[in-house]
């Protein structure tokens, strides 16, 4: 399954992350913060009813655990209609690597910002969403 | 942590601060001559006279809003607590030397931050800035950089020995963040490459964010940076040979760039030219209403989770990763914490009271039976009375480093195996809390 991340500008993307490792794993976005609204499929809200959601560019997740986010696309900033891209890594570099050549091999994906309108809706989760005609 | 643990730790204390002392001892002199020989350079600024907290590292040209660092690329050496040294990287401001780690700078909620980076290393090295949002490049949109079909980098980069580039970005909101290169970061952020960055909140400098249950005491803010070193990963770099990062293992773990005992030492130590952060948390008790808190910044750029544990005492935590503990709609969801683990590239900021709650003195003493001196250990800060500011004289043998009274409670990292220096307990990120009496100045006690 894919986990490239294709979104317009403006738009309120989920990302469901499950830590299904043995190890901690740090997950960042590079540039774009979220919004954590579920942990362990537990929307955040007290007992009081509370909204215990919280803004961070880190969800540092144990294993076994599971965490639901929204981030908004920012604004599009490149020219024509090729994608912003903002990298989403795990902070523990060397699960990130894989040893891969220089870089990033392993736990790190792209989220590609297009210009509003671009992109059509998503048919099911984790589709790259076609080009609207 | 158990008793027995807290024995060791202090006959550990004993042994490393004898040494310490010793080295203390003789570089006195050789301190006053090293200071004043370092003013006489041209481009070393005189260190400031800040010997505990947070030592900012202001912006360049004197246009308020639009603070400009110039960060260079330096090499050099940093001393470890076991004797041993490592070969690191760093980021200098201005016309510092090397320096471990890379200068805090300090900016506020707001500012328009110009940072230039200037590159001398033989490969090409960038600046991300967690946290951050919108930086421009060269006044391009920051983005992943691709070389050959692999990606490389989390930001554009400075070319290799003599390339620049120019980040800016709107500090946009108050926090503790961490700035380090986005180039093959699994090598060049464990050489060095990071350093703190404070946002300060429109409501003032002794704020964490803008809200008024935030404030501060302004004396006692404290950075607790927290980061790992593999010896032969550093060796490898240094002799120009390639590490295979699969066989990364950190041997050593440090706060603000030293192991302890290193790390309860000034900023500035003269004996510690690379190293001039300290960590100890000097503070005096909180008095009540109208007192403030003290202030701790925790950031880590290891790759585990770092439990940081100050003993007897619970902290609030008031932000995660520059981001105030508060709702949508300015709910408080801030909790108390006495164990802060914080995970790779996370910050936390923490308010923190320590209560003289008992108010134990001689009129009012603790109800224990003290052991016989045969089976006691005494330790090395202890000013031979229970007392917050009494003193009274030690055993015969006992060596005192006690100035007037004053309590020390230990800090330190809970995950007992990162406090050491490849096998060496009781050091690594470890210090203390330094709790002042009454009536007396941080440092000197008035004296």
């Amino acid at each position: 399954m894919s986990s490239r991340v294709r979104c317009n500008a403006g738009e309120k993307v989920a990302l469901r992350f499950a830590n299904l490792g043995f190890k901690e794993t740090a997950m960042s976005i590079a540039g774009i913060p979220m919004r954590v609204v579920g942990r362990d499929a537990t929307h955040m809200t007290g007992r009081d009813g509370h909204d215990t959601s919280y803004v961070t560019e880190t969800i540092n997740m144990s294993p076994g655990e599971s965490y639901d986010v929204i981030f908004e696309a920012p604004a599009y900033q490149g020219g024509g209609t090729d994608p912003d891209i903002y990298v989403l890594y795990n902070r523990q570099y060397e699960r990130s690597n894989n040893l891969a050549g220089g870089g990033f091999g392993g736990a790190a994906t792209h989220i590609e910002v297009y210009p509003p309108g671009h992109l059509l809706e998503q048919v099911h989760p984790n589709d790259w969403a076609e080009v609207a005609p | 942590m158990s008793t027995r643990v807290s024995s060791y730790a202090v006959a550990a204390v004993r042994r490393d601060l004898r040494r310490t002392l010793l080295v203390l001892v003789g570089l006195v002199a050789l301190a006053v001559t090293a200071i004043s020989g370092q003013s006489s350079q041209a481009d070393a600024a005189a260190p400031p006279d800040q010997p505990i907290g947070i030592v900012c590292t202001y912006g360049e040209g004197n246009n308020p809003g639009h603070p400009v660092f110039n960060l260079t690329t330096k090499t050099g050496y940093i001393s470890l607590p076991d004797g041993n040294t490592a070969f690191m990287w760093g980021y200098s401001a201005g016309h510092g030397g090397f320096q471990h780690p890379s200068n805090v700078l300090c900016v506020n909620e707001g500012d328009q931050v110009t940072v230039i980076l200037h590159n001398t290393l033989e490969e090409p090295v960038s600046v991300t800035f967690p946290g951050q949002t919108g930086v421009l490049a060269d006044g391009l949109p920051t983005s992943q950089e691709v070389t050959a079909g692999s990606a490389t980098a989390l930001a554009p980069a400075a070319a290799a020995l003599s390339g620049t580039m120019t980040y800016t970005f709107e500090a946009d909101h108050a926090g503790t963040f961490l700035y380090e290169s986005g180039t093959n970061p699994d090598k060049q952020v464990r050489m060095g490459l990071f350093g703190a960055l404070i946002v300060r909140p429109t409501m003032g400098a002794d704020y964490a964010y803008n809200s008024a249950d935030s404030q501060f005491e302004p004396s006692e803010e404290f950075m607790v940076l927290l980061s790992e070193i593999d010896p032969y990963q550093h060796q490898a770099v240094e002799q120009g040979r390639s590490f295979n990062v699969n066989n990364y293992k950190p041997r050593y773990w440090l706060i603000n760039g030293r192991g302890f005992p290193d790390s309860i030492a000034d900023n500035y130590a003269s004996w510690l030219p690379n190293q001039p952060y300290g960590a100890l948390a000097e503070i005096f008790e909180f008095a009540g209403t109208g007192d403030r808190p003290s202030m701790a910044r925790y950031l880590s750029v290891g790759s585990d989770n770092y439990p940081f544990h100050p003993h007897g005492n619970n902290g609030l935590v008031v932000g995660r990763d520059g981001h105030e503990l508060k709702n949508g709609v300015g709910d408080d969801l801030s909790m108390e914490k006495f164990d802060i683990n914080i995970g790779p590239g996370q910050t936390w900021d923490v308010l923190f009271k320590w209560y003289d709650a008992e108010h134990y003195s001689e009129a009012n003493p603790v109800p224990v039976t003290v052991p016989s001196l045969a089976n006691s250990v005494i330790g090395t800060f202890y000013s031979g009375s229970p007392y917050l500011g009494g003193q009274q004289s030690l055993p015969t043998g006992s060596e005192g480093l006690n100035q007037c009274g004053e309590y020390y409670i230990i800090s330190h990292n809970h995950a007992l195996y990162q406090i050491t220096s490849w096998g060496v307990n009781m050091t690594g990120p470890i210090t203390y809390m330094r709790i002042d009496p009454p009536g007396t100045d941080h440092g000197s006690c008035g004296q």
